[in-house]
């Protein structure tokens, strides 16, 4: 794999790799405004179902992926076994499967051990920010996602140990309504996907059929709800682009 | 649970790297988030106690309407989150929970 960059590559990222991360650092702004406030309800949820700040603290630190983080939490709170916290995980994070491959061609000179090391970091609003920002640049940069990354990850780790001492001192009460964050947290990732008419269809086939299914196939219902409604969507999508 | 978070993010990359998959699986990979979505909330809003609760006193029910209202209207993750737990807390308040 080549690993030099040619000049009209090099120019679409000027500066040093230091101020390519300050300014990757500056970028992760509206990822922080969102991490502040989820990993604070993250934090006291952790709190409340029997996690130290440590505890909360690691995992924010090892995991760092906040929809899989409260589900772990509510799933700890409900005695669910380790086996089923950690396979339910793997589904959450199967999203990141694509958002992964979608980044990877703007790394394409990357080393692969760099790259093993970056794609620890990228998370809903991490891809979100950094793939708008390669789209106009033509390429990523990996001094310029590493300061975005690390100004997220800290941020994220502060406000779930910030919020694990808060929920372990004092008895924060329902009417702050965090225990609606992980939903709302859905709803507006949701919101983001749903770009065209097959991921409306995938959507709202999944939860027809996660709903319908939850009794009979429990936590799994999910995993298998998604998978069919994925499959229906691209069934849909071909058979009306053939039909049309 | 770190193990799986990571290996989702880690494999694409570091494998694909100057590769492509073939346009179906691109298609179902892309839908799968969507799909997942809507399952997680659908769940969460229409089952909040683990059965179905269609009624109005479903407490999740005003808040999914003030979250997708803002996400609809500002596009914006920390805005939607705020808006739909400030909603959750009226109502839990309004009902004297």
């Amino acid at each position: 794999m080549a690993t030099r960059w040619t000049a009209r590559e090099r120019a679409a990222w000027p500066g040093t790799a230091g101020s390519r991360f300050l300014l990757g650092a500056k970028s992760a702004w509206p990822v922080v405004m969102g991490y502040v406030p989820i990993g604070f309800a993250y934090g006291v949820l952790a709190a409340q179902a029997g996690l130290s700040p440590w505890e909360a603290g690691a995992m924010s630190l090892l995991v760092y992926a906040g929809a899989s983080q409260f589900i772990a939490v509510g799933m700890l709170a409900a005695d669910a076994g380790l086996a089923a916290v950690a396979a339910t995980t793997f589904l959450v994070n199967l999203r990141h499967l694509l958002m992964s491959a979608a980044l990877s061609p703007y790394f394409h000179r990357v080393r692969r051990p760099l790259l093993a090391v970056l794609s620890f970091f990228v998370t809903d609003e991490s891809f979100a920010v950094s793939s708008t920002v390669f789209a106009e640049r033509g390429r990523g940069d990996a001094g310029w996602f590493a300061g975005l990354a690390v100004t997220a990850y800290g941020s994220w780790l502060a406000a779930s140990v910030a919020g694990a001492l808060a929920g372990g001192a004092v008895d924060i009460p329902a009417a702050f309504g965090l225990d609606f964050a992980l939903t709302g947290m859905f709803i507006g990732l949701l919101a983001g996907v749903l770009k065209d008419r097959p991921a409306v269809a995938a959507a709202l086939t999944a939860g027809v059929v996660a709903v319908v299914s939850a009794p009979v196939l429990g936590r799994w219902s999910v995993m298998a709800a998604a998978l069919i409604a994925a499959a229906a969507g691209v069934v849909m999508s071909r058979w009306t682009r053939k039909s049309s | 649970m770190a193990l799986v978070t990571y290996i989702p993010r880690m494999a694409p990359m570091v494998v694909l790297s100057g590769r492509s998959l073939p346009p179906v699986v691109m298609e179902w990979l892309g839908l799968l988030p969507a799909a997942l979505l809507g399952a997680l909330v659908a769940q969460a809003v229409l089952m909040p106690e683990g059965a179905l609760d269609l009624s109005l006193k479903n407490p999740a029910l005003i808040p999914t309407a003030v979250a997708a209202l803002a996400a609809w209207r500002f596009r914006s993750l920390a805005l939607t989150v705020l808006s739909g737990m400030a909603a959750a807390g009226l109502v839990r308040w309004w009902l004297g929970g």
